[in-house]
């Protein structure tokens, strides 16, 4: 008994180590897409932190070959459910403004236009460097293409893989992947030779 | 340049760009996205001990109401109870007078007496 007990502990432990390794090689790469579909830091740490709550908690018992699109899987129903709440939050604010926003437009309009200026000219010294290029050519992506191109081109999924990540059929994942790459080479013309 | 290498080389530059970007990401994020990590692996542990302190008192609990029902039907107070009843039953609602089943053994054995003789 004692003996089942121990080597419990041990393939515990084992479990443990194998999902640590799991989450710290995409956890960073998790936070990126993430970050770029909300552009907001905070919401990305906390749906990043999410899924690997709901991954350990659920599927540890898995084979480890399946975390990657099982993780993922749950990362983007995190970043679908994070737009449907902001869509809801920014209708709500629409129709009920808050105290605060009334203050804001209360501001003088010379001081709104000058942090415009103040940001057309952050957004030029950005627009120098070809990685913001890159962040804002995906963040314009719709949300299907943007985990599409993720999937399979940075994670290095297969088309079955990505589509089990993205809950749809092998052939969905073809058309938003193709039309994804369509886009961003449109829109990045100095990225191919 | 075919279309297929222009994507191919789109791609590499793409990942080259968004690798870097990675790399350089500040410690401030790397060391909050180590500890979210760190808590659901914890999470994880805390809910094995669980389950594995569960499973021996689901046991117990088990082995605790097996004994019980057990001792309980071995007792079988309901058929000694169901026939004790039965005879009072018939105790009271017969036309004897009462004296006569408490000398019930008496007149049993003076039957037997006068059958022998």
């Amino acid at each position: 008994m004692e003996a089942l007990w121990a080597n419990q502990a041990v393939s515990h432990e084992n479990q443990s180590k194998e999902l640590d390794v799991f989450l710290a090689g995409v956890e960073i790469r998790a936070y990126q897409m993430a970050h770029l579909a909300t552009r907001d830091t905070e919401a990305a740490l906390d749906i990043v932190q999410d899924a690997m709550f709901k991954l350990v908690q659920r599927y540890a018992s898995k084979d480890p070959s399946e975390w990657g699109p099982l993780f993922h899987r749950i990362l983007q129903h995190r970043i679908k459910d994070w737009h449907r709440r902001t869509w809801v939050r920014n209708r709500w604010r629409a129709w009920f403004p808050r105290k605060n926003d009334e203050t804001e437009s209360d501001e003088n309009p010379i001081d709104l236009v000058r942090d415009e200026r103040i940001r057309d000219f952050a957004d030029e010294v950005a627009a120098k460097n070809a990685t913001s290029e890159l962040e804002r050519a995906l963040h314009a992506l719709p949300l299907r293409q943007r985990q599409a191109f993720f999937l399979r081109a940075y994670e290095g999924y297969t088309v079955a893989e990505t589509a089990l990540a993205m809950s749809c059929s092998a052939g969905s994942v073809k058309t938003h992947y193709s039309r994804a790459i369509r886009a961003l080479r449109s829109r990045l013309k100095d990225f191919t030779p | 340049m075919t279309e297929k290498e222009k994507d191919r080389a789109f791609l590499e530059t793409a990942k080259y760009l968004l690798d870097k970007n990675a790399e350089e990401m500040d410690s401030k994020t790397r060391a909050r996205l180590r500890e979210g990590r760190y808590r659901a692996i914890q999470s994880l542990q805390s809910q094995k001990k669980a389950v594995s302190w569960q499973w021996p008192a689901a046991g117990m609990a088990v082995a605790c109401a097996a004994a019980l029902a057990f001792f309980f039907l071995m007792k079988d107070p309901g058929t000694k109870a169901l026939v004790s009843n039965v005879e009072d039953i018939e105790l009271l609602a017969s036309s004897e007078p009462i004296e006569f089943y408490d000398d019930l053994e008496f007149y049993g054995w003076l039957a037997e007496q006068e059958g022998a003789g």
